[in-house]
């Protein structure tokens, strides 16, 4: 095989611009129907609406196995994304994967707090809205107790809820990313710097957080990856999985939630400016969380490249955590690719199984 | 060791791939510092105090002609919300249209873990 003065092969060359020609005309076809077609529809697992009060939302999947555990599993989302990163697509479904694992599934996800909703407090979803669901999984499985399983601020309020609830029948604790230390959410620590953010200003003016505001903090942590993600995807337009993935994970990061006003407020002046939950300072409802009184199993997963809740914001959890028998899986990936995508699908989804299986009879 | 042929398109791949760490990189050392937290929330403040001052005026003018503020607007819309919230709970409770067929028992729920599940091997 002949070669240039400059290292070229040319017929490794000419290969090579007749696969870009065959892509470019692919790009333009297809970026064309991408224009023309509706945004991927997420969240197709069967499911069924239990109960619908303020912005709580509580799920029955129907199950996908012949044969169940018998610990139901009750899935907590975070307060300021759509469930459904859960549920992206069949084959890509954590969701799916767990019905199939023969686990009863339910899920809590959030509505937009409505304008009149303002005045709710982590209180309200800590000592309301999740022991509301508990005792309604339990009433529908007939079961005496239930594994809780909480994705970044929904494990942190299963966290809270199970620190301040130990009476509450948990069979197991199962969280996700979760923060503790909020000092480490550097970037948000540093936007809700005490001396320069007017936190009661935004609340008053404001009443919810927009969801605009919080799609916006989320992206100033990588700003530049929105626009490097458009190019990507133009570069990537013959693809059809990488399109459909890029479509499903858009939408979702972009598809945020409002926060309910006060949430908001108390979020940040007990988390970000006392570290209140970290210090053993924090009381909801009269009750204080104290995670060390949880004596469930536990399980914290945590993800190495994690950009939104970095490992030192989450690794205090396990030793807050009071249960015996406790444990930490540190996988390679992020914030979302831990839960969703290729990488969850070979990590974190078997390692979960493997766990939450043998601790669900 | 034969070296890899000369790819343009990847090297422009590298590129962006480049261009955008460095860029992420540079704008969260620039946003951890006092000084860019505490300009940015001057201009949130500003925003803030415009917007307010916005509300009000729209407020004075729109109660002047007679017609429903944002507020207003809103304080239905939240009624309409409570209503269906209402209806949708009662269509739960009554109805239970979304339940599964009863000719659909669930499952039995005596699953055992596989053998090669029953071991502390997550990691």
């Amino acid at each position: 095989m002949s070669e240039t003065g400059l290292g070229l092969d040319p017929v490794a060359m000419t290969e090579r611009l007749q696969e870009e020609v065959q892509r470019t005309i692919q790009r333009a076809a297809k970026g064309l129907s991408y224009m023309a077609s509706p945004a991927p529809t997420m969240g197709r697992t069967p499911k069924d609406l239990l109960a619908a009060r303020g912005p709580m939302r509580l799920y029955h999947y129907r199950p996908l196995a012949p044969e169940i555990y018998r610990v139901p599993v009750l899935l907590v989302m975070a307060t300021t994304n759509r469930g459904y990163i859960l549920d992206l697509a069949p084959g890509q479904s954590f969701v799916e994967f767990m019905l199939k694992c023969g686990f009863d599934l339910y899920l809590l996800d959030w509505e937009a707090p409505a304008p009149h909703e303002r005045g709710l407090r982590m209180d309200d979803y800590v000592a309301d809205f999740i022991p509301d669901a508990m005792r309604r999984v339990l009433a529908d499985s007939g079961e005496p107790d239930v594994s809780l399983l909480g994705y970044c601020a929904g494990g942190m309020l299963s966290v809270m809820f199970a620190g301040s609830h130990p009476e509450a029948p948990l069979k197991n604790l199962v969280c996700f990313t979760t923060p503790v230390d909020f000092r480490h959410l550097s970037l948000f620590h540093r936007m809700t710097d005490q001396k320069s953010f007017d936190v009661d200003g935004l609340v008053d003016t404001l009443g919810n957080i927009p969801p605009e505001l919080i799609t916006l903090s989320f992206d100033m942590l990588r700003p530049a990856t929105r626009v490097a993600g458009q190019v990507k995807l133009w570069d990537n337009m013959w693809n059809d999985d990488f399109v459909q993935s890029y479509r499903m994970f858009d939408r979702w990061a972009t598809d945020s939630l409002p926060l309910a006003g006060e949430y908001f407020r108390q979020t940040v002046k007990e988390l970000f400016w006392n570290n209140s939950f970290l210090k053993g300072e924090l009381v909801l409802a009269g009750r204080k969380v104290d995670p060390g009184r949880i004596t469930a199993p536990f399980l914290h997963v945590s993800a190495e490249h994690d950009h939104i809740v970095p490992r030192e914001a989450s690794e205090p959890l396990l030793k807050m955590v009071g249960s015996q028998e406790k444990e930490e899986i540190v996988l390679k990936g992020g914030h979302v690719s831990l839960v969703a995508g290729p990488n969850a699908v070979k990590r974190m989804w078997p390692a979960l199984d493997a766990w939450l299986s043998r601790r669900s009879t | 060791m034969a070296q890899p042929p000369l790819d343009p398109l990847g090297m422009w791949r590298d590129m962006l791939n480049q261009w955008e760490q460095g860029l992420n990189r540079l704008s969260t050392d620039t946003m951890q510092t006092t000084e860019s937290a505490r300009l940015m929330n001057q201009a949130m403040a500003l925003s803030l105090r415009f917007q307010q001052g916005m509300t009000e005026m729209m407020a004075r003018y729109l109660h002047a002609l007679g017609l429903p503020t944002r507020a207003d607007v809103l304080s239905i819309g939240e009624r309409l919300k409570a209503m269906e919230d209402q209806i949708q709970t009662l269509s739960i409770s009554y109805d239970k249209p979304p339940a599964p067929p009863a000719t659909e028992p669930r499952p039995p729920r005596t699953k055992k873990p596989a053998p090669d599940k029953t071991s502390d091997k997550t990691s």
